[in-house]
């Protein structure tokens, strides 16, 4: 038996189920309104609000759910239909849009789809299953299920509320982007999985297909769910618990609860080892954090909580408060890690209030690799949680602005990463241990090259500088590799860039006033450019049209220095008349610091605007000069060849000794590696 | 011991060796160095290198050749593979020449080289196809692995079947190339059919399992020792200056030469075990019948 929208249905009790629970969901749903429509009065201006009930299958691996919206219409415009987020309807086959941009396949025992069962409008209790259209807004694959319009039969009219209930039935998906369930263990993440309505905004829709790399977009609202799993299982969800009871079939229903969220994701494991602690620290408010581990990273917990500690604190205090009473950190069993190598740590998901982490025991601290996903997932409470930009048309915003902000966190509390292993006493290497005695590692194998992370942002940078402009978002990019490097590589080295323009200061003083102005907002790009104007007094118009909508290229180098000498004959001082010659061998346009130094030490500062293709500087300086040099403070990391950037007057070849005799060993050692066949 | 003894004897041979690696290392390093110089010498980046590193530089310098250092991977792989036959050239005359004893001379060790080229490379071939069928085994061994480990609950439980392979690798890959080396010796020492050589290599090997593990062990810890030796002074040598570069090159160096005595005294050591313990082959004349 097939369903509505063409996956399999587990049985033939769904026909009768599905009658069943549009009829006793009538009466349920009155019920669920008048407490919603409370909740909603409550709530403000808060525009979604759900209540949910849902139920955990584990032997069919899926979930029943019923769900109360009561939606308020906050615009000047009519909503004559209602659209609806079905993510899991992205992993129904391996031709959704989604499956098909991540280049990935699924076997037909791991997709995951919803079905909707009912729904139906609760003002006027007319059923409205038979309103349900599967629109295509993206792209018009008509084989997309992954948003749902329903009819009205009447609009909701500016300042009117609507109730919707629906019922549904979900089939969850087996481990994919660290969601769904997990093989060999009896773990489960549940996220974007309910029916959630779009944004509506100036008389239309917001209601993305959910393609690869997509994030979500939707409104604040307060959120009252209960979660009814098989006895003895363990539960973490965003928000506050507030309440667990037993039923008389021996199942427990945990009740969570809390405000101003748009999405609300869920565990469920037997096996979680809990650990719940206070996060204190002067200034800021208490924070309860629930950690979640797997059995076999229990040796993990330290870490994972020494870096919660120091993304709160440090998110805090440059930020403004983390806003809401509690943290849940779902450490991931390894079958649900993305790459399931056995030594790597990997973040993975985040939902307002909860993170997933998929940890590995074979990394080693100095690594920092589990410390520092712990950091980003914590980043993105605040610039994807809080600070809520759409995640489909802007999604480099919060994801470049966790990237930067939790990079500098890192640095602040970590220092630069450094390995304590070195191939030919230069490049650092990660070990990854192969066998640990009381957490000390006794045998390692040497692992990659350790580039040091801004570096190997770079790296990814250059191989896709010549692509699409930021603005323009990445899906739309060709290739998987290029639309990571708009998403993620290019915004983060442009903030640190935008760093480098406005001042550490600066910096930091724009991303707490933006962070508390769009506090429970959706911000655009363009709030984020007026922030920085405002801030710094400045027009920087030039920096965005540049970085965020152009794909100019940076490139400033020094293409000559030369100089003479002139002394005066009666009091015997030299002057010395230098030329530096500088150009602009990339598109984009910036001003950009010359320096001149000299062999006495001292140095000449100038200011280039760098609009021409090149200029020429003439220096006069009691002292000979040694170098000349563009953008000497390093603040522009974009810039495609450093080496250019400076230019000597004479050639410095002690560096050249020490690396062409470290290279040349190189080989001598490679052919005796190879001499060893023989 | 003997080992050591003939290859401290037999010194102009270091001489040889090191000359062919010094050689052919040059010209391997040629092309990256002048592309390192341009790029550096009049660079501040150069000023970086001197006191540490720069990542930076590093990653825009290979983006910027990493196209050529691609294009210049078949002459560098073409240029191993000479080294390779080179030293199989000479693998024949060090063997002969060690097992013969005393003081080589060098047109002695020229003749020798010669005339044991070819079945030198014929057993060397038929260790590389050997390895090259290990290294598909293993190759289909790790995606069964990997296959298997798609379910596993944890990190140890891939760890566990990951090792196993490591071990059977390791265990394989030794008992190849000891019995190659010995089958060598035979070839060099004995005169042999192809088959017979890789036979005898290999019944020299059972019925001396420990000394000539013996060999291949001390061979094996002597070069781990002199690369943990030098892996310590790089990691304390500070070429930050004149000085401090020059005594790196030599360090270098040393550490070369180092690495071509333990070659040479695993040779010689070969040669010995084998000479001591040759079965002497004696060639059945019609008239000895009688």
């Amino acid at each position: 038996m097939r369903s509505p929208l063409g996956g399999k249905f587990i049985g033939s009790r769904w026909s009768y189920r599905r009658r069943f629970l549009l009829h006793t969901s009538v009466v349920f749903s009155f019920l669920l309104f008048f407490s919603c429509v409370a909740v909603a009065r409550l709530s403000g201006k808060r525009i979604a609000n759900y209540s949910i009930d849902v139920q955990l299958n584990p032997r069919a691996n899926s979930i029943d759910g019923r769900e109360v919206l009561v939606w308020h219409n906050t615009t000047s415009h009519n909503a004559a239909s209602l659209f609806f987020h079905l993510d899991p309807n992205a992993f129904k086959s391996d031709n959704t849009a989604y499956m098909t941009g991540r280049g990935r396949t699924i076997s037909a025992s791991a997709c995951g789809w919803i079905n909707i069962i009912g729904i139906a409008d609760l003002r006027t209790n007319t059923d409205l299953t038979d309103q349900i259209q599967y629109v295509h807004p993206d792209d018009g694959d008509t084989s997309d299920s992954t948003v749902m319009m329903v009819q009205l039969p009447s609009p909701v009219g500016p300042g009117d509320s609507i109730a919707i209930s629906i019922d549904f039935n979900e089939q969850l998906p087996e481990a994919i982007l660290g969601r769904g369930w997990a093989p060999g263990s009896k773990f489960y993440l549940v996220s974007k999985w309910f029916p959630k309505i779009g944004v509506f905004r100036n008389g239309a829709w917001n209601c993305r297909q959910v393609r690869a790399l997509s994030g979500s977009f939707a409104d604040f609202g307060a959120y009252d769910v209960k979660i009814t799993v098989p006895g003895g299982y363990k539960v973490g969800a965003t928000g506050e618990e507030v309440g667990m009871s037993p039923n008389s079939n021996g199942t427990l229903t945990f009740h969570y609860s809390t405000d101003d969220v748009h999405d609300f994701a869920w565990t469920a494991s037997p096996d979680f080892v809990s650990i719940t602690r206070e996060f204190k620290y002067p200034g800021l408010p208490d924070t309860k954090v629930l950690l979640l581990l797997q059995r076999d990273h229990r040796s993990m917990a330290r870490r994972y909580l020494s870096a919660v500690d120091t993304a709160m604190k440090y998110f805090g205090l440059w930020y403004g408060p983390y806003p809401y009473p509690v943290l849940t950190v779902v450490d991931l069993p390894r079958t649900m890690r993305g790459g399931r190598s056995f030594a790597e740590n990997r973040s993975e998901f985040e939902s307002p209030t909860l993170i997933a982490v998929g940890a590995s025991v074979y990394t080693l601290k100095n690594s920092l690799s589990l410390e520092a996903a712990t950091i980003r997932e914590l980043g993105y409470q605040y610039w994807y949680g809080v600070v809520a930009n759409s995640g489909f048309e802007n999604a480099w915003l919060d994801k470049g602005l966790d990237l930067y902000s939790s990079g500098r966190v890192l640095e602040k509390a970590y220092g630069p990463r450094a390995s304590i292993f070195k191939l030919g006493g230069v490049y650092p290497v990660y070990m990854q241990p192969i066998a640990t005695v009381l957490g000390v590692p006794v045998a390692s194998i040497i692992g990659k090259v350790w580039i040091r992370e801004p570096y190997e942002k770079l790296s990814r940078y250059l191989r896709n500088s010549k692509t699409n402009a930021i603005s323009d978002y990445g899906r739309r990019s060709p290739g998987r590799s290029a639309s990571n490097t708009l998403l993620y590589e290019k915004p983060d080295l442009l903030l640190w860039m935008l760093e480098g323009v406005l001042g550490k200061d600066t910096m930091a003083t724009v991303l707490k006033t933006y962070f508390n102005e769009f506090k429970f907002r959706h911000p655009t790009p363009a709030d984020f450019e007026n922030e920085c104007q405002q801030m710094s007094g400045r027009n920087l118009a030039w920096f965005f049209n540049q970085f965020v909508d152009g794909t100019g290229t940076v490139d400033f180098a020094v293409k000559s220095i030369n100089y003479f000498q002139e002394t005066d004959l009666g009091t015997g001082a030299s002057s010395y008349y230098t030329t530096v010659v500088v150009a602009r061998n990339g598109e984009v346009k910036m001003p950009v610091e010359v320096r001149l130094a000299l062999d006495d030490g001292t140095a000449v500062d100038t200011l280039w605007n760098g609009e021409s293709r090149w200029q020429s500087f003439r220096f006069k300086t009691s002292a000979p000069p040694d170098y000349a040099v563009v953008d000497p403070a390093g603040k522009i990391p974009l810039d495609t060849d450093y080496s250019n950037n400076s230019l000597r007057l004479h050639s410095y070849f002690l560096p050249v000794l020490k690396w062409a005799g470290r290279i040349f060993n190189y080989f001598q050692n490679m052919l005796l590696n190879m001499g060893t066949l023989v | 011991m003997l080992g050591v003894g003939r290859s401290l004897k037999n010194w102009r041979l270091w001489g040889i060796f090191y000359a062919l690696n010094f050689l052919f290392a040059a010209v391997l390093a040629l092309p990256f160095v002048v592309i390192f110089m341009r790029s550096v010498s009049k660079s501040l980046v150069g000023t970086s290198l001197l006191s540490g590193f720069s990542y930076r530089w590093y990653v825009e310098f290979m983006h910027a050749n990493g196209k050529y250092f691609s294009s210049l991977f078949p002459q560098v792989v073409l240029l191993f593979a000479l080294y390779m036959l080179v030293e199989a050239f000479l693998a024949g005359g060090f063997l002969s020449s060690f097992a013969a004893g005393g003081k080589t001379k060098l047109t002695a060790f020229v003749s020798h080289c010669a005339s044991k080229v070819f079945p030198i490379l014929a057993v060397t071939l038929a260790e590389v196809l050997i390895l090259f069928l290990l290294y598909e085994l293993n190759t289909v061994w790790a995606a069964a692995n990997r296959e298997a480990a798609r379910n596993a609950v944890t990190d140890y439980q891939v760890l566990h079947a990951e090792l196993w392979r490591y071990a059977v690798v390791v265990i394989f890959f030794s008992l190849v190339s000891i019995v190659s080396d010995f089958a060598r010796a035979a070839v060099a020492i004995d005169d042999e059919t192809f088959i017979g050589k890789v036979m005898r290599g290999l019944s020299f090997v059972m019925k001396h399992p420990l000394s000539s593990m013996g060999v291949y062990g001390g061979a094996v810890v002597f070069s781990a020792s002199v690369i943990a030796g030098w892996f310590y002074l790089d990691s304390i040598i500070r070429a930050l200056d004149v000085n401090g570069v020059v005594l790196e090159i030599v360090v270098g160096q040393i550490f070369v030469l180092l690495r071509i005595f333990s070659k040479l005294i695993f040779y010689a050591g070969e040669a010995a075990l084998y000479k001591e313990n040759q079965i002497e082959v004696i060639k059945v004349k019609p008239e000895m019948l009688e």
